[in-house]
């Protein structure tokens, strides 16, 4: 499905291979855990499993509509930017998740940080313009790179759900955190997280501070150690 | 556990704001014009009623914005402030599981 974070690289894929300074300098928060990560996962769809989503494009977008509007519909990017406080709007190839009600997250995949600065920096410039279709004067953005800020974990499988019960008192019901909902809160009694529905397949995408990613992912490893062993069945339905 | 009503997130843990003591307390116009007396008053006095009381709280864990409410310094019951501009849509996501 194109219209989920599931475009994001790597939300669908196998863990990458360890770069090497040959082929990528760079390195992520818990790049040294992958090997731990992939072994404490039970795969299939009975399972749940856990990974970095590393080097993903993200920049915080701050805007105000003119003319006295507070609709954030006339932001000129695709995918616009969701007005509804907790959502989060998907398009092919970047994703626009609320942080506030003039404050978004504007994700994509690693490889399109040039093309997503160069989508914003034209959008910025449209509003400054006043050449955004309907928008008035008072205008007011700004965007900046804050990639290198947060990492990402996905949480997959048909256990995520419990898992993240455990360590965050967000309702998580399918009825209540539906598939487009995401969440700025607190996880394991400290950790402040961006936490993104990632439905396809059932699972979450957590945003999480570098310096954080550690002990988030030992709150999760604790978490997931009852359901990576056994060869109970289960599923979200209805729970 | 004791719930707060953020105007966009909906009812979120405590443990996810910050308190900002006394809602709706003017800056003066001129300070400079203040005697010292005056201006400890605006510092530091205080409203302490027993009972409702209209405060500030910053959403500080979730999406770090300022509001007011209500809270009953008794019964700590909190309900959103009158004058707190209501969202469009009330928030569908990211509200908390009754304690
Ligand atoms: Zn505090
Ligand atoms: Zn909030």
């Amino acid at each position: 499905m194109a219209d989920t974070v599931t475009t994001l690289p790597g939300a669908s894929a196998p863990a990458a291979p360890v770069p090497t300074a040959s082929t990528d300098a760079r390195s992520s928060p818990l790049l040294h855990r992958a090997e731990e990560l992939a072994r404490a996962g039970r795969p299939g769809p009975y399972g749940v499993e856990l990974r970095e989503v590393p080097f993903l494009t993200q920049f915080n977008v701050r805007y105000r509509p003119g003319g006295g509007r507070s609709a954030p519909d006339g932001f000129p990017l695709t995918p616009g930017l969701p007005g509804t406080p907790n959502t989060v709007r998907r398009g092919d190839d970047r994703t626009a998740l609320w942080l506030g009600p003039d404050e978004w997250l504007v994700v994509a995949p690693p490889d399109a940080h040039a093309a997503t600065e160069d989508a914003l920096r034209a959008a910025a410039e449209a509003v400054r313009t006043g050449a955004a279709e309907g928008d008035a004067g008072g205008a007011r953005v700004a965007y900046t790179d804050v990639s290198a800020h947060s990492t990402a974990l996905r949480l997959g499988g048909a256990r995520a759900r419990d898992v993240l019960r455990k360590v965050c008192a967000i309702d998580l019901h399918p009825r209540a955190f539906g598939a487009d909902a995401c969440a700025q809160t607190l996880l394991a009694r400290g950790a402040r997280v961006l936490l993104v529905a990632d439905p396809e397949p059932d699972g979450f995408l957590l945003f999480v501070r570098a310096s954080f990613a550690d002990y988030v992912t030992d709150w999760l490893l604790d978490s997931m150690a009852e359901y990576a062993v056994g060869d109970g069945q289960c599923t979200n339905d209805g729970r | 556990m004791q719930l707060i009503p953020c105007p966009w997130c909906g009812d979120r843990d405590e443990v996810e704001f910050h308190y900002g003591g006394q809602a709706h307390l003017a800056h003066p116009a001129d300070p400079d014009a203040l005697s010292d007396e005056e201006w400890g008053a605006y510092l530091f006095l205080r409203d302490n009623p027993k009972g409702w009381f209209t405060e500030r709280w910053s959403h500080a864990a979730g999406c770090r914005r300022w509001f007011d409410v209500v809270r009953h310094t008794v019964t700590h019951e909190v309900r959103p402030a009158p004058a707190t501009p209501a969202p469009a849509a009330p928030a569908p996501a990211g509200t908390v599981v009754a304690p």
